[in-house]
């Protein structure tokens, strides 16, 4: 039987055929190009939520309040939960900071 | 044509990506016909997962220190994505309960099919080391490297693989000696 299994192997062996790669090259050249534009947003969405942050700080700080207000509407639907969380925790971060400063004055 | 190592430095040095298409074209036939052998014959999973070895491939070429095959280590990620893939769906690659029916004096497709579904009866790590061996002729070192286990495991998957294609192929036996 071990021979006879070797056999069937062996005769699998012989009959593969080349598997045409047209297409299959195709659907892995879309999906690195797919790959390559997400991670490209995924770069852009840290550059806008830095952006955001500092264009934010400044605009907070030379219109105490209303800052925020105008600044984030326009961030929040662009980003993911991650990066949401990274953008509440630096304006949370800045904020506190702040409070203090007037606290301290 | 450029040879294998110097397409693989071009990808690595240069990131050009119509050399990491050629080393694709060189060794999607043979990955996609293993990888359907050790999916039961599915040929939308095998070719999802042979596609996720290569994006996987082309992501970590810098890593490949060129110090085994190109194909050993294209089979070690391959191997990796269907241990995967049978981990979160369990339910899909169990071994099947009615015996296969693998049938004789039938061309080629039909064999390839019976026997993937035969193999179904192995555990993964069993198929694997089975199709690697027999199929592929690796080395058993080989095949322990791209399965990142040691040797003896290696034997004792391709043992306890044979002793259960043994059963799973009688019938295909008896028919054959008649």
């Amino acid at each position: 039987m071990k021979n006879q299994i070797e056999d069937i192997f062996a005769q699998a062996r012989q009959t593969e055929s080349e598997l045409p790669a047209d297409a299959f090259l195709m659907q892995v050249r879309s999906e690195l190009l797919r790959q390559s534009v997400k991670q490209s947003k995924q770069n852009f969405d840290w550059i806008l939520v830095l952006a955001a942050v500092l264009a934010s700080s400044v605009v907070f700080f030379l219109t105490p309040l209303y800052g925020w207000l105008l600044a984030l509407p326009a961030v929040l639907p662009t980003i993911g939960n991650l990066q949401l969380v990274i953008l509440a925790t630096a304006l949370a971060t800045i904020s506190f900071f702040v409070f203090f400063d007037w606290e301290f004055e | 044509m450029p040879s294998e190592i110097e397409l693989i430095k071009r990808c690595v040095h240069q990131g050009d990506v119509r050399a990491f298409e050629l080393l694709v074209e060189q060794h999607q036939s043979q990955l996609r016909f293993s990888l359907r052998q050790l999916t039961g014959w599915d040929e939308a999973l095998a070719d999802d997962l042979a596609q996720n070895t290569f994006i996987k491939a082309y992501r970590s070429i810098g890593r490949f220190r060129m110090d085994s095959k190109f194909s050993t280590w294209l089979y070690r990620i391959a191997y990796n994505e269907f241990v995967s893939h049978c981990r979160k769906n369990a339910h899909t690659l169990v071994a099947e309960e009615e015996a296969p029916e693998l049938r004789v004096n039938e061309t080629g497709a039909d064999l390839h099919r019976d026997l993937a579904k035969a193999m179904g009866y192995l555990s993964p790590e069993q198929r694997t080391a089975l199709h690697l061996s027999l199929h592929r002729q690796y080395t058993q070192e080989e095949i322990a490297e791209i399965m990142e286990c040691p040797l003896g495991t290696v034997k004792s998957h391709i043992l306890r693989g044979r002793e259960k294609l043994k059963t799973a192929l009688a019938d295909w036996r008896e028919e054959m000696v008649l």
